[in-house]
């Protein structure tokens, strides 16, 4: 009955998946973050790194359905780029399996799933495969061995590399796979789910380890002095990191995120004024 | 001097590429550092100042929409004053650290003129050819090779007395105070994370991650596997609450039918 059902809401262009056009997306994912900018950030490479899939799937399309694919794709989007494909493979699969009318659950999903994948390959390749992979290289490299800098290339990129190349793969076949269940929503409400959980205490942890602020500031009082940042870490280590993410999660929730770049200009004004007078 | 400033500013701009897409990263200060120093003929030395400098930056990530100080820029400059100057490790890691904040602000200020490049690309959509979309992201690629190039060219070319003059010329507390800004900038791309992934009833996971990072003092992976079990669990109870759903919904159409 599953089956019956699917075959219905394919749309009327002939499309195979084939492997030409996982090169062509693996190619075209190499240009990912070139038009990264503040205001879509991913929008455009993720465009282009579906182009191979859209351009086949829409071929015959009439020109006002594919302006609409476009800008399906240059929405907003950011996530981490190793893992981006897994996420581009099953959009290729909605994309091939969902009706014209239905497309826009394509970019629910999309929105939905890119925040988590984001969080996640940010702690897993940047925050624990690199500096395992470029600590031992380094520690080669400054005495001077060559053999260090080969080591974390070669390393490094086998994974990196490696999981870009079956990621479209893996992400289209799977995303099959639970559209072909009859079951795709429920199984991607799973995946969000938990991948949001994993997400949030890899952003939690993030908050902690990589934003830092202190305050240096020292007064005399009697016989010793009272350094301000001891009275502050009494309440909670790392109070001021979470005060200031706290901050800007408020602003940039409110504005929708248009404020990014103020908020990046006015720390940078901000701490040069503050540093001046000492205060940070 | 000027083929080895156009070889080290065409090595700066296939590493602006590669943080844009390929990955490779030759981007990081080991790489980019290591090759700077081949070109310049001194590849030990290249490979001792990327090295010394890839550990010191080895935390310094992008996170969501969040630039680090430039650790490309910095790494490729800082080796270039290191060797051309004789000075060795201390000198480059003088210099990287200020051209990765300068190099910053021009990346900065690209990124926020590309998006003129995505509103170009929307207005040709009409036209259904996504060739001619794409070519908008394409051609961001030639201003992005461009960002790091230009610098990179003009430190190798200039010398480094013209940069240690700037830099001279700087007052610290704008170099401190850009250090200062560096370390709380990740704080807006964490939030830009957090806009997309926190939702209702989801806050407290978020707690929890800060508190295994903060209190206990766990590392990314021992958090990331606390994290899988409330994953886990969480699945498990969204689960066991979708075939109650489902039972409760049946019954009711039993009852339904009985009445």
């Amino acid at each position: 009955m599953t089956t019956a059902q699917n075959n219905q809401s394919v749309p009327s262009t002939e499309f195979q998946m084939t492997n030409k056009i996982y090169r062509e997306m693996f190619i075209h994912h190499l240009t990912y973050q070139w038009s990264w900018n503040y205001e879509r950030q991913q929008a455009a490479g993720c465009l282009y790194t579906m182009t191979p899939v859209l351009k086949r799937l829409y071929k015959d399309a009439p020109a006002e359905v594919k302006e609409k694919t476009v800008k399906r794709y240059l929405e907003f989007f950011n996530t981490h780029a190793t893992l981006a494909p897994l996420l581009f493979g099953l959009l290729a699969a909605l994309e091939v399996s969902t009706p014209e009318e239905e497309k826009d659950s394509i970019t629910s999903i999309k929105t939905g799933l890119m925040g988590p994948i984001a969080g996640l390959g940010d702690g897993l390749f940047w925050f624990t495969i690199w500096p395992i992979c470029a600590s031992i290289g380094a520690s080669m490299a400054v005495t001077g061995n060559v053999f260090g800098a080969i080591f974390t290339f070669v390393v490094f990129n086998i994974i990196n590399q490696g999981v870009k190349w079956f990621g479209f793969r893996v992400g289209y076949t799977k995303g099959m796979d639970i559209i072909n269940s009859g079951k795709s929503d429920e199984i991607i409400q799973r995946i969000s789910g938990a991948a949001t959980v994993l997400g949030l205490f890899v952003a939690g942890c993030l908050v902690s380890t990589t934003v830092s602020l202190t305050i240096p500031l020292e007064f005399a009082s009697g016989e010793g002095t009272i350094v301000i940042q001891d009275l502050v870490d009494q309440i909670m280590p790392k109070l001021l990191s979470v005060l200031l993410t706290a901050f800007c999660y408020w602003r940039l929730k409110k504005t929708n995120g248009k404020e990014t770049v103020l908020l990046i200009f006015g720390i940078m004004i901000v701490s040069i004024v503050l540093t001046y007078f000492g205060i940070l | 001097m000027l083929v080895q400033a156009l070889l080290v500013a065409l090595w700066a701009g296939l590493c602006s590429l590669d943080d844009g897409g390929i990955q490779l990263q030759i981007r990081k200060p080991l790489l980019a550092g290591t090759v700077t120093g081949l070109l310049l003929g001194d590849l030990e030395q290249g490979l001792i100042i990327g090295g010394t400098l890839e550990l010191m930056w080895l935390g310094v990530n992008s996170v969501g929409a969040y630039n680090p100080p430039d650790i490309t820029g910095g790494a490729i400059i800082g080796t270039v004053a290191g060797i051309t100057s004789g000075g060795g490790v201390s000198v480059g890691v003088a210099f990287a650290v200020p051209a990765a904040t300068l190099i910053l602000q021009l990346v900065v200020l690209l990124q926020t003129y590309l998006s003129v490049h995505i509103h170009r690309a929307e207005a040709v959509a009409k036209t259904g050819d996504f060739d001619k979309v794409n070519r908008w992201h394409l051609l961001s690629g030639v201003f992005l090779f461009l960002v790091r190039a230009v610098p990179c060219f003009i430190a190798v070319f200039l010398g480094n007395t013209v940069l240690q003059d700037f830099i001279d010329w700087l007052p610290t507390f704008i170099t401190d105070g850009l250090t200062v800004a560096s370390g709380m900038i990740p704080a807006v791309g964490i939030s830009m994370l957090l806009t997309m992934m926190l939702k209702k009833n989801m806050w407290m996971y978020l707690v929890a991650g800060f508190v295994c990072a903060a209190y206990l003092g766990l590392p990314i992976l021992g958090v990331s596997l606390v994290g899988l079990v409330f994953a886990g669990i969480h699945d498990y109870n969204f689960v066991q609450n979708k075939r109650i759903e489902e039972s409760i919904n049946s019954m009711e159409v039993e009852g339904g039918i009985d009445l």
